[in-house]
Parts: C-alpha cells; structure tokens; sequence
C-alpha cells in the first residue's frame, strides 16, 4: 500500500468528528451519573467518586482536543498513544460508576 | 498479555512494517472511537438500571444488572484498544485484519439481557 503524501481532508474532518462524537457521549454519561448520584446526597466516599470521574472526564476531553488539533496538522494521522490514553482514561470514568452502584445498593 | 498492553501504546513498536495508507488508519481509529461509544452507552445503561429500575422482589439483582453492565463497558473500552493496535500492526505488517466474534457475543448477549428483562416485566416481579 502506498501512503499519499496528503491524507484527503474528508478522512481527517470524519475523525476529527469521530473524536467529537464521542467526547460528547463521555459527557452524556459523566452527566447522567452526576445527576443520578447527586441527589442522593452521597458521603465523602461517593463524593471522591464522583470527583474522580469529574477528573477522568476533564483527562477525556484534554486528550480529545489535543487529538483534534494533532490530526489538524499536516503528518498529524499516526493515532500514536492517544487510543491507549483515551480507553485508560474511560476506565477511570467507568470503574467509580460500578463502585458508587455497589456502595448506594 | 504484556506484549499485547505495550502494543496498544505502540502497536508500530518504532515503525515496524510500512506505514498504511493514511485513510487505513483514520478508518481504523474511528472504528476504536465507535467501539469507545458503545462501552460509554453500557456504563450509561447500567447506571440507568441503578437509577431507575424499581426495587425487585429479589434483592440485589438490580444492583448486580447495573454494575454488570458497567463492566460490561468496561471490558468493551479495554477490547477497543486492543483490537484498534491489534488492526494496526495487521495494516503494517500486510497481514489479514484480526478476526474477531466479539461484536457477534456482545449483540447476544446484550440481546438476552433485553428479553430477560422483558420476561421480567411481564412476570410483574417488581414489587407494587
């Protein structure tokens, strides 16, 4: 396979999207947990849980934006660390959710 | 395994093979993000079992649903990775992308959930 010297702009505009459409379901998620958590009045214990997801979710969106601009950059289309990142940081969202569910049941 | 978490920090493992064609490569990343999306609406799902399910007569089934789904997300979020460094050293080296049946047993699975949870409904189990 030979590589183009340019990557067609509609590729790169779908990923930058791609990376958009997902920071915004992250954020779906983050909110619906808050709100679902919040009222419940939540202890210190789910409290630093919700802030570490608050804190995950900050790190998704961080890493998103410096994607978004990387693939802006021409030579910008190797995905490097940045999925490994992304995931690592969905489990730092994801994995307080399970213990604020186990804690509030 | 190890070999498999360091590829999903560098799965060119400094430029093994030839570099893909860049439209490859996006393709293939926008496929890791939509696999990120589905893990995220499981997490989703499960705090909404947690949230709005009503108490059963079973105790702590609900609650076992709700996190089961969470780590259900969870487990999608790790298999996106892998399966994104795993399809991008394929690129590289010209081999044949890795098969996969993990699409395949999520849809039944997700697919058993939801008429279990219909049987249920319709068992009327939810205490008055």
């Amino acid at each position: 396979m030979s590589a183009p010297t340019q990557p067609p702009g509609a590729q790169i505009e779908r990923t930058r999207l791609a990376w958009r459409r997902t920071t915004l379901t992250a954020t779906g998620v983050l909110l619906f947990g808050l709100s679902t958590a919040l009222p419940h009045r939540p202890g210190p214990a789910a409290l630093a849980g919700l802030a570490l997801m608050v804190l995950a979710f900050v790190g998704l969106v961080l890493v998103a934006y410096r994607r978004i601009a990387d693939l802006s950059r021409t030579g910008g289309h190797q995905a490097g660390r940045y999925p490994a990142a992304f995931a690592l940081l969905g489990l730092a969202l994801t994995l307080p959710a399970a213990a604020l569910i186990l804690a509030r049941g | 395994m190890w070999p498999a978490i360091r590829r999903w920090l560098d799965p060119t493992e400094s430029g093994v093979g030839i570099t893909p064609d860049y439209r490859f490569s996006l393709a293939n990343e926008r496929t890791f993000l939509a696999w990120i999306r589905t893990g995220l609406a499981l997490v989703a799902g499960g705090l909404a079992v947690a949230a709005f399910v009503p108490n059963l007569r079973l105790a702590g089934v609900r609650e076992v649903l709700a996190v089961g789904l969470v780590l259900l997300g969870a487990v999608v979020m790790i298999r996106a990775v892998d399966h994104w460094a795993r399809s991008e050293r394929a690129m590289r080296l010209g081999d044949p992308l890795p098969p996969s049946r993990f699409p395949a047993v999520l849809a039944v699975v997700l697919c058993l959930g939801a008429l279990g949870l219909l049987a249920l409904i319709v068992a009327n189990v939810f205490q008055p």
